[in-house]
């Protein structure tokens, strides 16, 4: 018997990300929008789970931005990916808050040393893994957040969805080598 | 045993059960076991995140972002004053000898990890001249540093100094000298805020062992903030 391989909804998404990398260094500002409205609740959210504030995430999102966009001609599309881009600059600009904090509360001391910044990396991955969850269609996006945050198992979700075992099995392992990939690829780049 | 397929150790990796069989194997065989801990690392890191924590930020952030990108150009911030009304400018270039005097030997190569671009700009020429090139911020492993390349300097009898300046140049900082050829890697002092001091500046120095800037400026951009 042949497993038939479940459609992949992800595809038509990491084709559009694909483009919209490709058209950054030179985009006009629809298509920097389109940028924006694609990756601002990643940078947005990292920020806000790093410094615990709305507004000030919302201000380092601004930043985020605006440097993006002035540095758009820097971005190379085969060095790395713009998510992994955008986390980069995140990280600077949260880092350079920390960073005026603890000036602030203690002038005298060294800035933050770098065991200071893990949460800040765990952060970032996390919502990396967030961000490609919500990008993974249907049924698997589903199916994951079953496996994920319900933690039924792969016998249950396909009791609950009507889905045959294999078909659930095999959306579950396609998922996670996704995610895993992309995750990979963010963070491993700049 | 054959290797656990990745369905087996995904679903392993989830929390299901492994069979007797398929927990030995994890036990004994490296191969499989790294790949359960990467796929296990990647569903804590996602439940440790729920949909709610993925949130888009308030509309008035793309409004800002609008109005301050449609209103971006590189206008060129004259110097206003001549040295002699600045004496600020002698300490502010004092400053900028020491660190232009450690910079000489203290750009490091780091090869640990690759430097980040922090933000970049084109140099452009000022009136007279025909040079160009670009300003390179880059986070390295011992500090920020600025990469500078340029081209097409005219002949000098003195040398090029590179300068960061208020937006306004009400006040600056020397951060190093090109020495032969057109490109220079100057370390920032720890502390200086691009917000400060976003304007790069090369000038035309004479050798007439004034420190402060002879504003004769040859090329300059703003780096993003």
């Amino acid at each position: 018997m042949s497993v038939v391989e479940p459609l992949d909804p992800a595809r038509d998404s990491d084709i559009a990300d694909a483009h919209l990398a490709a058209s950054f260094p030179s985009a006009d500002e629809a298509t920097f929008n389109a940028i924006y409205v694609r990756w601002s609740p990643l940078v947005y959210s990292t920020a806000r789970r790093t410094l615990g504030d709305n507004h000030e995430a919302a201000d380092v999102t601004q930043e985020v931005f605006v440097s993006a966009w002035r540095s758009r001609g820097a971005f190379d599309p085969d060095q790395g990916s713009l998510a992994g881009w955008l986390t980069t600059i995140t990280r600077r600009r949260v880092a350079d808050r920390w960073d005026r904090k603890s000036r602030e509360a203690a002038p005298t001391d060294a800035p933050a040393d770098d065991a200071g910044h893990a949460p800040l990396d765990e952060a970032v991955d996390r919502l990396l893994v967030a961000d490609e969850l919500a990008r993974l269609g249907e049924p698997p996006g589903t199916i994951m957040r079953l496996a994920f945050y319900d933690e039924l198992t792969h016998a249950e979700i396909a009791l609950q969805l009507q889905l045959p075992l294999g078909t659930v099995k095999s959306h579950i392992r396609r998922s996670l080598e996704r995610l895993r990939q992309r995750w990979e690829v963010d963070r491993g780049t700049f | 045993m054959a290797h656990s397929d990745t369905t087996t150790l995904s679903l392993i990796a989830l929390g299901e059960a492994p069979t007797a069989e398929e927990a030995v194997h994890l036990v004994t065989c490296d191969t499989c076991r790294q790949e359960w801990e990467a796929l296990r690392a990647l569903v804590v890191a996602a439940r440790d995140v729920t949909a709610g924590d993925l949130g888009a930020p308030p509309d008035h952030v793309w409004a800002a972002i609008a109005a301050e990108i449609s209103t971006d150009s590189t206008n060129v911030v004259p110097l206003r004053a001549r040295r002699s009304a600045l004496p600020w400018v002698a300490v502010a270039a004092a400053i900028g000898l020491v660190l232009g005097g450690i910079g000489g030997v203290a750009v490091m190569q780091s090869s640990e990890t690759s430097p980040v671009l922090v933000a970049t700009t084109p140099l452009e020429p000022l009136e007279g001249y025909n040079a160009s090139g670009t300003a390179r911020l880059e986070s390295r492993d011992g500090g920020d540093v600025l990469a500078v390349d340029v081209s097409g300097l005219p002949s000098t009898d003195g040398y090029f100094e590179v300068w960061l300046l208020a937006p306004d140049a009400s006040s600056m900082i020397a951060i190093g000298t090109l020495g032969v050829g057109d490109t220079g890697v100057f370390p920032l002092p720890p502390g200086v805020s691009l917000s400060d001091y976003p304007i790069v500046d090369i000038s035309d120095e004479p050798y007439d062992g004034d420190p402060t800037h002879s504003t004769d400026s040859v090329v300059r951009g703003t780096l993003p903030a």
